[in-house]
């Protein structure tokens, strides 16, 4: 096992590198950079020229590409992503204070998912060919077709504010007055505030996973060894939850990582809808500010999460599933 | 047109994959409503349009809609049943002639050189008000046309209600319509070329190539799809016109199929067929594009049409927040973005081009899991 962790992470090596030169070459080759280095260019409008003096010297458009890339890397090793052009702070320092926030919103999300998906799609596969199933598969379908912002603005309007249900706060993280609060009503105010940005980002990954639960549960229910608990006489219930729903589950667990990255675009999105502090409206607000150190520094912070939930997923796996041996 | 009671055992792949598409009814209406899109669609200049189609003004009859018409929709209205004619025809104009082709060309040459050389008519006048004999289009509006009619709800008069502006929403849904389908259409067709030449490069060469492409792969497959398009899209500070956004869609999104595509090749390439052509002399062109790539069409296919689903969840994403097309160019996903200022009252903004986005991803979706399971039985959500 050990073995497999360390092969593991020193594959992980050249991918990084992969990814931290993609990341360089996309700034370096970009048309507006690339004229910036001459003045003028498309961006001339968007840009100071103390920011074409900062972009210069921090992405070494003056020098040979190879030397420059070094250069960039050596420090963003040492976790130095340059500051931003709108208000000179550290990139590493603003993402630090703005990603809690969208750590939480991801994790609530997969958590809810996990917990709505599973017995969703444990039911459909029990019911198989059922209404029940018929009924969940089209529900399932209907979700999964459904974009994320369309359902953010649905329940915004019927459910938070408007003339309908005033249930629900309609932005922000917190109320306006919550430094006033005493710690008990500051968490509720939070929660009140974050339910419809998790449900919004919750119900996409829900759809896929309750996909995958139930055609595991399917193939699981299917297995020799259930027809031996059954033929040796067990009860149902027994045997649908000791034996089929512990196999079904091992796939599953892993899942959640191939969603991370369309969570993550997903929080983009809802944070700018919910106006929620979090590392996807930093990253929006960068972008309509062409602010490119910030741009840039999520881009590549939300590439290695993405790998190395990937190299979770793969672990876990191995983890989980002890048949499975690769040492 | 069904094959049903024909016989079976003469139908052929595309056939017996055709006749179990057609069992499936999610499929089948799926399908249906996606041509019913593409054909409102391309006719939306003539459903949507403040210019009538026909007057008659001191006994003449003219056309006032043809001059407002852009390039491009000559071309449409020129090309697409220049093509569909030739394939009908494609038998009798006589094989191998080159006079059928001599003539494509003159039509081509004709119609480029009109464009060129005339200018469309970009006058802001109506004939909604006109009082002679005229025949408008079902919605007379202009999608572009402002009006004092602001925030106007669904009527008869506008089907949709209006926008802040006064823009008439079913007519701006209309052309939007266009936005989306062609980016959804063109980024994947995009997507499905190059995903379809690297994962086949990999799969059939493997050794050094096939190593670096996957690792290219990998890579890629590392920054989350929406991320990665926004950042081209603000790193690259052009104006953002139709082709770049379908080429930035298209040029991130072709991972997956080159994945898919490399395993069927992987899977292929051991079995005989391709093995029996090349003891016969076959080059690897031949092999690759006569039978690899035929026998690979079919997964292919699926997941290129979820595919289409997902460019246009991404297009109208983008528009959403304002980094899609340029402002005057309707598209669902800036109607949607203007909604959000004006959701507490003004829900008709929000309902009509949520409602299209879901149908029509929704369709995608249903005819991509009938082609699934037509295509391969086994893969079938059991």
């Amino acid at each position: 096992m050990t073995t497999y962790i360390l092969r593991r992470l020193l594959l992980l090596i050249p991918t990084l590198l992969g990814i931290t030169l993609l990341t360089f070459l996309l700034i370096r080759l970009a048309p507006g950079n690339a004229a910036m280095l001459h003045g003028g260019g498309p961006n001339s409008r968007a840009i100071t020229a103390e920011a074409r003096e900062q972009m210069i010297k921090l992405y070494d458009l003056d020098k040979p590409i190879p030397v420059a890339y070094a250069d960039w890397l050596g420090r963003i090793f040492r976790l130095d992503l340059g500051t931003s052009f709108v208000d000179h702070r550290s990139v590493a320092a603003k993402i630090a204070e703005r990603l809690p926030l969208t750590v939480s919103l991801v994790g609530a999300a997969v958590l809810l998912s996990y917990l709505i998906a599973i017995p969703l799609g444990v039911v459909a596969a029990l019911k198989r060919g059922q209404a029940t199933d018929r009924s969940i598969s089209f529900v399932v379908f209907l979700l999964y077709s459904l974009p994320g912002f369309v359902v953010a603005l649905l329940l915004l309007m019927f459910v938070a504010g408007g003339d309908y249900l005033n249930l629900l706060p309609m932005y922000g993280s917190n109320s306006i007055n919550a430094d006033a609060m005493n710690p008990a009503a500051w968490v509720w105010d939070r929660i009140e505030h974050m339910v419809l940005p998790v449900v919004c980002l919750t119900y996409a990954s829900l759809a896929s996973i309750s996909r995958y639960a139930r055609v595991s549960m399917l193939d699981s229910l299917a297995q020799d060894f259930v027809r031996t608990a059954r033929a040796k006489g067990l009860p149902e219930k027994f045997v649908v939850f000791r034996h089929a729903l512990r196999n079904a589950l091992i796939p599953i667990i892993t899942i959640f990582t191939l969603e991370l990255p369309g969570l993550i675009g997903g929080a983009v999105i809802i944070e700018e809808i919910f106006s929620l502090p979090g590392m996807g409206q930093l990253y929006f607000l960068a972008l309509e500010a062409r602010d490119t150190p910030v741009m840039m520094g999520t881009t590549l912070l939300t590439a290695v999460v993405t790998l190395f939930s990937y190299l979770l997923a793969d672990i876990l796996y191995v983890v989980v599933d002890p048949r499975i041996s690769y040492a | 047109m069904t094959t049903r009671g024909h016989d079976l055992q003469h139908e052929d792949y595309w056939q017996r994959v055709w006749r179990r598409f057609e069992e499936n009814t999610f499929g089948r209406y799926g399908l249906g409503v996606i041509i019913a899109l593409f054909v409102l669609a391309a006719l939306a200049p003539f459903l949507a349009n403040s210019h009538a189609l026909v007057r008659v003004v001191d006994g003449h009859l003219s056309c006032p809609i043809f001059p407002s018409l852009e390039p491009i929709e000559w071309r449409f209205l020129i090309y697409v049943p220049l093509a569909v004619l030739f394939y009908e025809l494609r038998l009798r104009l006589l094989p191998r002639s080159s006079i059928p082709f001599a003539l494509v060309l003159v039509v081509i040459a004709a119609t480029e050189l009109t464009l060129a050389l005339t200018h469309p008519v970009n006058d802001s006048s109506n004939d909604r008000d006109f009082a002679g004999f005229k025949l408008m289009p079902p919605i007379p509006y202009s999608p572009v046309e402002s009006s004092t009619e602001q925030f106007a709800p669904p009527s008869w008069r506008h089907l949709c209600g209006t926008d802040i502006t006064g823009r008439d929403i079913a007519a701006r849904m209309l052309h939007g319509a266009r936005t989306s389908l062609s980016i959804g259409f063109v980024a994947q067709t995009i997507s499905v070329l190059v995903g379809v030449t690297l994962g086949g490069l990999a799969g059939y060469f493997r050794g050094v190539l096939d190593i670096a492409i996957c690792r290219f792969i990998e890579i890629l497959d590392c920054f989350p799809p929406l991320i990665l398009i926004l950042v081209v899209i603000g790193l690259s500070g052009s104006q953002n016109n139709m082709f770049v956004i379908m080429a930035v869609i298209g040029l991130t999104s072709w991972t997956g199929l080159a994945r898919l595509v490399r395993g069927e090749f992987l899977r292929l390439v051991g079995q005989p067929f391709p093995q029996a052509a090349k003891a016969l002399g076959a080059g690897n062109a031949h092999i690759i594009i006569r039978h690899l790539l035929p026998n690979a069409l079919g997964p292919i296919l699926v997941s290129a049409t979820f595919g289409v689903a997902s460019a246009i969840l991404i297009e109208s994403s983008l528009s959403f927040l304002g980094f899609g097309m340029q402002a005057p160019t309707p598209s669902w996903g800036d109607i949607l973005n203007e909604a959000r200022y004006y959701i507490d009252f003004a829900w008709w903004l929000a309902f009509f081009p949520a409602s299209a986005i879901l149908i029509t991803i929704m369709s995608y979706n249903f005819v991509g899991e009938a082609l699934r399971d037509a295509v391969d039985p086994r893969l079938k959500l059991k």
